[in-house]
């Protein structure tokens, strides 16, 4: 990831251009964290353009002191605008209430949608740190130490959180069976 | 130890494998970089009030200044002419 450091230093250096290759090389893997936080394609795109554009900001101003790697610096506030996102409720409403399918891309795109909601309903009443750690858990695949890292906390405070999270989803699933 | 997956893990880890082909729509990098773009045009809009804030204090110091040497200059003209007349009355 030698180019994403090297796009760093050009847009430090007023080549604003650069921030594409950035853009490109994070992407996926950034609107797919945000889209199982938020439960939704689109939610997970507008915290992602948030994200970046604080990204660029603090880029541009020199406020990224590059201690930790870009990848996990741009996961960290992907995160935590996906929580304060949860937490002010500014949601798009979702595409089976108001607005028309995305257009087709793929049966797997769309098997992928239908799982998405799946996991929107499967989260849906846990508090947005609670919903985001099991998120980077149990779905990223992240350690309590990386999660711990991203959500500006202790291991032992991620632990909790993900005790609460695991104890809520179980009690919902045994209410439901 | 490999603690044994429940339920929850089953269900979490078939909703990973299945939300894996998860993607943005399309456009969604132009619509990053347009939103990148309309962040820059106040920068550029900053510089240049910026600059104009510059060149109005550099006018009112050079104005003050002017003023002030103006004014040192009428003086030494004035003093010039009071001793030259001076110097003429007393060889008058």
């Amino acid at each position: 990831m030698e180019h994403l450091a090297e796009a760093v230093r050009e847009i430090v250096s007023g080549d604003a251009k650069a921030f594409r290759k950035i853009v490109v090389a994070t992407s996926p893997r950034l609107v797919r964290l945000a889209a199982r936080i938020m439960g939704s394609v689109e939610d997970g795109e507008d915290v992602v353009q948030e994200a970046y554009v604080k990204a660029y900001r603090a880029i541009a101003d020199g406020r990224f002191d590059g201690r930790s790697r870009l990848e996990t610096w741009l996961y960290r506030i992907v995160t935590n605008t996906a929580i304060d996102a949860l937490r002010s409720g500014t949601r798009r409403p979702r595409s089976t209430d108001t607005l028309p399918e995305p257009a087709w891309d793929g049966a797997a795109a769309a098997e992928a949608r239908v799982a998405l909601r799946e996991l929107e309903t499967l989260l849906t009443e846990l508090p947005p740190d609670q919903r985001a750690a099991i998120v980077l858990k149990s779905v990223e695949g992240l350690s309590a130490a990386e999660i711990a890292e991203i959500m500006d906390t202790s291991e032992g405070a991620v632990e909790q959180r993900l005790v609460r999270a695991r104890t809520a989803l179980k009690q919902r699933n045994r209410n439901h069976d | 130890m490999i603690e044994p997956k429940d339920d929850l893990d089953l269900e979490l880890s078939r909703l990973q494998g299945a939300t894996e082909a998860l993607h943005a729509t399309r456009g969604f990098t132009d619509r990053v970089l347009a939103a990148i773009d309309a962040l820059r045009v106040p920068e550029w809009g900053d510089g240049i009030l910026k600059f104009g804030k510059a060149i109005l204090v550099v006018a009112a110091l050079s104005a003050v200044a002017a003023t002030v040497v103006g004014i040192r200059s009428q003086r030494a003209e004035t003093e010039t002419l009071a001793s030259t007349y001076g110097m003429e009355d007393f060889d008058w």
